[in-house]
C-alpha cells in the first residue's frame, strides 16, 4: 500500500514526538463522527481531539507502539481519515432515519408489552394530551353559560350569579 | 419573525368588541394547526404565535407548543391569559419555549374588565401576570379602549405598575365583529380616546419612568410626544398569519385602515401612521385628525437581503410559485432574479405606508439595486441599477396579487432621462435663475461655458449656508444668492427659472409654484425637475451602513409630476413639455411651462 499524501495544510507528522495530526473541517464532519472515528483508534493510539480554530478540529494520534518513521505515521492518519468518512456517513444515515426507526421501535415495543396495567396508568403522563383544568377555565363561554338551566328559585339564582353574565352584560350582547 | 396561527374562534370570554363574533363556533382541527406549524418553519419563521378566539382553551395547547419547540422555533400566545393563571401550565409552556405573551386586560379592576369581557375573568387574567412576569418573556398587555373603559385607563396603569417587564398597550377598538355590531355603544371618538390614552401614559411615566407603554389604532397626529410608542403586528415582528381554513399563510396588512387623502396627503407622520379604521372613517369622517405638515420625509427606503431562494435547473417553474405566492407581502417583500440566482429581500421601513410602498414597487417600478459602498448613493447613474418586473410574470394568472419577480433592467435609465434636461440647459439663453442650485455642480459642464461666452447670466439660489460657501469658493462664475425661495424677492425677474430637484424641498407646493412663476418674466420659461421616492435593494451590510450613516431627511414630500399639473393649469401656464415617471423610466420627472406673456401681479 502506498503512503497517503496529505497537503501540509490538512495533516502533518512529527517524527520526534511520534505523532501525527489531522485538521478536520467542522462544516463537513459532525463532532459525533469525529468521536466515533477516534474511538476505533484508542486501542492502538493515544488520541487527542482539540479545537484548532473556528472552522476546524485538530485530531492528534500518537501510536502507543513508540517511535515510527514519517511514512508509517502518515498511514495512521490515512486510516483515520477513512474511518472518519465512514462514521460521518453513518451518522448522516442515522439522523435521516431516526424518526422512522423510533416510530417502528415504539410500535414494536408497545405491541410486545401489551396494554398498561391500572397501576402503570396512574403514573402515566398525560400532559401532552391536555392540561389540568380544575377550575374549568378552558371551557368556551357558550358552553359555560348556554347549557345551564335557568334557575327557578331566587336562592338558586343567587348561588349562580357569580358564574353568569350580569343583566347589564346581557343587554350588551348582540 | 413571527407567524400567527389562528387555532379556532371559540373563547371563554365574550368581549363586547369581539372581532370574531360571527364565527365563534368554528374551531380548526389539530391536524390543520400542526400542518401550519410545520409550514411556518419551512417559511423561515423563528416564532409561532397561536391566537384565536382563545388558543388556551384548546386541549392540544401544550402539544402544539411542543411541536413548535421541536422544530426549533419559539412559542407565543395571544390570549386572555386566564389559563395561564395555572402555574403548572405556565411551567409546561416555558419548557416548550414560550417566549412571548400578548395578554388582553381591559381594566385595572374586576368591575371594568369583567364588564368588557362579560364574564368573571379578571382575577384569572390579572393573576396570570404574576405567573408570567419575571420569566424573561416578551410580555405585553393589550387594553382595547372603548366607551366602557376610556375613563378608567389610569386604574389599569396602576394595576400593572408592579410588573415592570410588562408593556401596556392601549388599542383603539376596531369596528369589526362585535365592535361593528355595537358600534354606537362601544366606539369613543378617536380624538377623545387618544387624549385619554396620552393622559394615562403621561400619568404612568410620572409615577414610574421605566414603565413601558405602547399604543395602536390611534392616528399618530393624535398622540403628540408618544408617536414612537406605536405598535402593531409589524412592529411586533409578525410577518404572516393564517386563519382557520386558509390554505397557507398570508402577509399581515393594514387594509382595515386608511389615511384619508384630504387630511393625510402631506402629513410628515404618514409613513408610520395607522390612520383611521375604515369603519370609523365612514361614521365620523376625518375631521379629528391634526396632520403635521412642514415636517421632513425620507425619499427612499431599503429592501434588505433576507435569504437566497433555492433554484434548480431541472425545475422551470417560477421560484415564487414553487415556494407558494401567498405568504409574501406584495409591497414589502421583493424577489430579485439575476441569472440563475434568486434572492429574497424585505422592507421593514416605517417611513412609508404600505400603500406608498406598493405604488413605488408595482405602479412605478422604482426599485434600484445599490451597487455602491456609500451610505447614500449620490451618483445614481453609477451607484444604482434599475430593477423591473421580470418578463416571466407577464401573463401569469397570479400577476396582480403576487409580490412579483424582479430583475435588472438593461437600460441606463438615469443617463437617458437626464439627457433631456441636459438638452434643455444647453439651449438656455438670457437671464437664468436656478432655485436650489446645490453644491454638486452636476450641470457645470453645460452651464459654465454658456456663462463664459455670455449666452446666459446664471444666478444660483442656495438656502444651505454650507453649500453656499462651497459654491462661492469653487464656482465663481455663479452669481450667488444665499436664500430660500420663500425669502427671495421678486423685483428681479428672469427669462428662465429652474427648480432642478428642489421642488420637494419647498415647504408648500402651491406657494412655491406661485413664487417661481412670479420670478419669471412674462413669457419666460419655468423648468421643474424632481424625483419620486424609490426603494433601494441592499445587502444587510449596506443597509446597516446606511442606517448608521449621516444622511438626513431633506424632502417635505415625494411629489410626482401629477402634483404640479393641476396647480399649473389653475395658474394658466402653458405646458411646453412633460416627462412623467413610468415603469421603464428612472425616478426623475420633468415639466416645462411658459408663463403668461402678459405681466401679472407678483406673488
Amino acid at each position: 500500500m502506498s503512503t497517503p499524501a496529505f497537503p501540509e495544510s490538512l495533516a502533518g507528522a512529527d517524527v520526534v514526538a511520534g505523532s501525527v495530526h489531522l485538521l478536520v473541517q467542522r462544516e463537513l464532519y459532525p463532532l459525533d463522527a469525529i468521536f466515533a472515528a477516534a474511538f476505533t483508534f484508542i486501542n492502538d493510539c493515544w488520541v487527542v481531539i482539540d479545537v484548532a480554530d473556528e472552522a476546524r478540529h485538530k485530531v492528534v494520534l500518537t501510536p502507543k507502539a513508540g517511535a515510527q518513521d514519517a511514512e508509517t505515521l502518515q498511514r495512521w492518519i490515512g486510516g483515520f481519515a477513512n474511518e472518519l468518512l465512514s462514521c460521518a456517513y453513518r451518522h448522516r444515515l442515522a439522523k435521516d432515519n431516526r424518526v422512522t426507526v423510533e416510530a417502528v421501535t415504539l410500535q414494536a415495543l408497545a405491541g410486545a408489552m401489551g396494554p398498561p396495567t391500572l397501576d402503570e396508568l396512574e403514573d402515566f403522563d398525560f400532559s401532552n394530551e391536555a392540561f389540568e383544568d380544575p377550575l374549568g377555565i378552558a371551557q368556551s363561554w357558550e358552553e359555560k353559560y348556554a347549557k345551564k338551566p335557568k334557575p327557578e328559585a331566587k336562592d338558586d339564582a343567587k348561588d349562580d350569579a357569580k358564574d353568569e353574565p350580569t343583566s347589564e352584560k346581557d343587554e350588551d350582547a348582540p | 419573525m413571527k407567524a400567527l396561527i389562528k387555532v379556532g374562534y371559540g373563547c371563554n370570554d365574550h368581549c363586547t368588541f369581539c372581532h370574531t363574533l360571527e364565527v365563534r363556533h368554528i374551531d380548526g382541527t389539530a391536524a390543520e394547526v400542526s400542518r401550519k406549524i410545520a409550514r411556518a418553519r419551512a417559511l423561515g419563521h423563528t416564532m409561532v404565535v397561536l391566537s384565536g378566539g382563545e388558543p388556551t382553551i384548546r386541549p392540544e395547547l401544550v402539544r402544539w407548543a411542543g411541536e413548535v419547540a421541536a422544530l426549533g422555533m419559539d412559542f407565543g400566545l395571544v390570549t386572555n391569559g386566564r389559563l395561564l393563571s395555572y402555574p403548572d401550565v405556565v411551567a409546561q409552556l416555558l419548557a416548550r419555549r414560550l417566549r412571548y405573551v400578548y395578554l388582553s386586560l381591559h381594566g385595572g379592576s374586576a368591575t371594568i374588565h369583567n364588564r368588557l369581557v362579560r364574564t368573571d375573568a379578571f382575577a384569572q387574567s390579572y393573576g396570570a401576570l404574576a405567573e408570567l412576569s419575571g420569566r424573561g418573556l416578551d410580555l405585553k398587555v393589550n387594553c382595547v379602549v372603548t366607551l366602557q373603559n376610556v375613563d378608567h385607563l389610569r386604574e389599569l396603569v396602576d394595576a400593572l405598575r408592579p410588573y415592570p417587564d410588562v408593556t401596556l398597550k392601549f388599542s383603539m377598538v376596531e369596528p369589526k365583529g362585535g365592535g361593528k355590531a355595537l358600534f354606537a355603544s362601544l366606539m369613543p371618538r378617536v380624538a377623545d380616546a387618544a387624549a385619554k390614552v396620552v393622559d394615562a401614559i403621561d400619568y404612568g411615566l410620572a409615577q414610574a419612568p421605566a414603565q413601558r407603554f405602547a399604543h395602536g389604532g390611534f392616528p399618530l397626529c393624535l398622540m403628540p410626544g408618544h408617536e414612537a410608542r406605536y405598535a402593531d403586528l409589524r412592529t411586533d415582528q409578525y410577518w404572516s398569519m393564517t386563519e382557520i381554513g386558509e390554505p397557507d399563510f398570508f402577509p399581515v396588512d393594514d387594509r382595515n385602515k386608511l389615511q384619508p387623502d384630504e387630511k393625510c396627503r402631506d402629513c410628515a407622520l404618514r409613513g408610520g401612521c395607522p390612520g383611521l379604521y375604515r369603519g370609523y372613517h365612514e361614521a365620523f369622517g376625518a375631521a379629528e385628525l391634526r396632520p403635521r405638515t412642514g415636517g421632513l420625509r425620507a425619499n427612499s427606503f431599503n429592501y434588505t437581503f433576507e435569504a437566497k431562494v433555492r433554484t434548480s435547473p431541472d425545475d422551470a417553474r417560477c421560484p415564487i410559485e414553487r415556494v407558494g405566492p401567498a405568504p409574501w407581502d406584495r409591497g414589502r417583500h421583493l424577489f430579485v432574479a439575476n441569472g440563475p440566482h434568486v434572492a429574497r429581500f424585505r422592507a421593514d421601513t416605517r417611513d412609508f405606508s404600505d400603500e406608498e410602498i406598493v405604488a413605488i414597487k408595482h405602479d412605478r417600478e422604482q426599485l434600484y439595486l445599490d451597487v455602491s459602498d456609500k451610505p447614500a448613493p449620490d451618483d445614481f447613474a453609477t451607484d444604482l441599477v434599475k430593477l423591473m418586473r421580470s418578463p416571466r410574470c407577464a401573463g401569469c394568472t397570479a400577476h396582480d396579487g403576487c409580490t412579483g419577480l424582479y430583475g435588472p433592467a438593461a437600460d441606463e435609465v438615469f443617463e437617458r432621462d437626464d439627457a433631456l434636461v441636459r438638452d434643455w440647459l444647453g439651449a438656455l439663453r438670457g437671464d437664468v435663475l436656478d432655485v436650489g442650485c446645490g453644491a454638486g455642480g452636476r450641470y457645470d459642464a453645460i452651464l459654465a461655458p454658456l456663462v463664459a461666452r455670455g449666452a446666459i447670466r446664471y444666478v444660483g439660489v442656495e438656502p444651505d449656508l454650507g453649500h453656499a460657501e462651497v459654491i462661492a469658493r469653487t464656482r465663481p462664475w455663479i452669481e450667488l444668492r444665499r436664500s430660500t425661495l420663500e425669502e427671495l424677492g421678486t423685483v428681479e425677474r428672469f427669462d428662465h427659472v429652474l427648480a432642478l430637484r428642489s421642488w420637494n424641498h419647498f415647504a408648500d407646493r402651491q406657494d412655491a409654484l406661485g413664487k417661481l412663476v412670479a420670478l419669471c418674466r412674462p413669457g419666460g420659461v419655468l423648468t421643474i425637475v424632481d424625483n419620486v421616492a424609490f426603494g433601494l435593494v441592499r445587502t444587510r451590510a449596506q443597509s446597516a451602513r446606511a442606517e448608521a450613516g449621516p444622511a438626513r431627511f431633506e424632502h417635505y414630500r415625494n411629489d410626482d409630476v401629477d402634483a404640479v399639473l393641476p396647480l399649473a393649469a389653475a395658474m394658466g401656464l402653458e405646458r411646453l413639455a412633460l416627462h412623467p415617471v413610468t415603469r421603464t423610466s428612472s425616478n426623475q420627472w420633468a415639466v416645462r411651462y411658459r408663463t403668461p406673456r402678459v405681466a401679472s401681479a407678483s406673488a
